[in-house]
């Protein structure tokens, strides 16, 4: 039969064996955190860099998409506010135009008459009205009276936004750090 | 080709043991009969020594005045390699009762 001590000793030498295991895991996992806490601005910049681009039409489906977004920017151009998100590693943009309107009046005794309202494109009429884009963000506007030769006033209605407002709209829609907010544009 | 199964280390640990109380006591000898390369099995050799269940033993060559080390077991050693012996020999003679169960 076996004796005691052979136990013991036995039961020594597979403790340990395991703690020689216990000490190479330990190493491994050092190892691989430290790998790990070198890696992430290579990491993410390699899972977030896009290698398609989506033109989404809607707010809504935009805003549920990119919703938490690792970085996003927005702008204006030619009229035009544009959105980018970066999102698993698909560059989400959304685009919208600023309105732009025009109205043609003569005054008459103490009133006055409209000839003709101008707008580029018959989805603008919401927003123009509003004072708010279809995605949601309000636009400041600003007026300039115009006179013509022949009696005509021209009144022009001019839409702009806020840069500071846009971001922390944005932010709050894409449930982002305005930080990670960029007034300008990211490209694929 | 037929590939050979990884050891474990506690295997590996008793084939130095037995290595070793057969009478491979040089560390390259050990090495060879161990299947093993050097720096793994250098830090085998530390943690059989550490633990009591071998003795390292530095011997002067009496020609060339050259130290040499070499390795003997010690009584720890002796109960492991006693223990596991017989723990393999029941589980054998376990598998050849359970195979004759099964034969009848």
């Amino acid at each position: 039969m076996m004796n005691f001590d052979e136990k013991m000793d036995a039961i020594d030498l597979i403790i340990n064996v395991l703690r020689e295991h216990e000490k190479s895991l330990d190493e491994l996992v050092s190892r691989l955190e430290e790998l790990l806490s070198k890696a992430p601005a290579g990491r993410g910049a390699e899972a977030e860099r896009p290698t398609i681009r989506a033109l989404v039409r809607e707010w809504k489906e935009f805003r549920e998409r990119c919703s938490g977004a690792g970085i996003a920017s927005f702008e204006v151009e030619d009229k035009k506010f544009r959105v980018s998100a970066l999102k698993g590693g698909v560059l989400h943009i959304y685009e919208e135009m600023i309105p732009d309107m025009e109205i043609r009046f003569r005054e008459r005794e103490d009133r006055i008459v409209i000839d003709e309202v101008e707008l580029r494109g018959r989805e603008m009429i919401p927003a123009a009205l509003r004072g708010r884009l279809n995605c949601g963000l309000e636009i400041s506007v600003k007026g300039e009276e115009i006179k013509m030769p022949d009696g005509v006033s021209l009144y022009r209605m001019v839409y702009d936004l806020e840069a500071e407002k846009a971001r922390n709209w944005l932010a709050n829609q894409l449930k982002m750090d305005p930080k990670n907010i960029i007034h300008g544009r990211i490209q694929a | 080709m037929t590939m050979a199964r990884r050891r474990s280390k506690l295997e590996i640990y008793l084939d130095i043991l037995m290595l070793i109380r057969s009478g491979v006591n040089k560390p390259t000898r050990i090495m060879y009969g161990a299947n093993l390369s050097w720096k793994p099995l250098q830090q085998i050799l530390k943690s059989l020594v550490e633990q009591e269940l071998i003795r390292e033993v530095d011997a002067r060559d009496r020609r060339d005045r050259r130290t040499t080390t070499y390795y003997v077991i010690t009584r720890k050693g002796e109960n492991v390699i006693n223990y596991f012996s017989r723990a393999r020999e029941l589980i054998r003679m376990d598998g050849m009762v359970n195979s004759l169960i099964l034969h009848e």
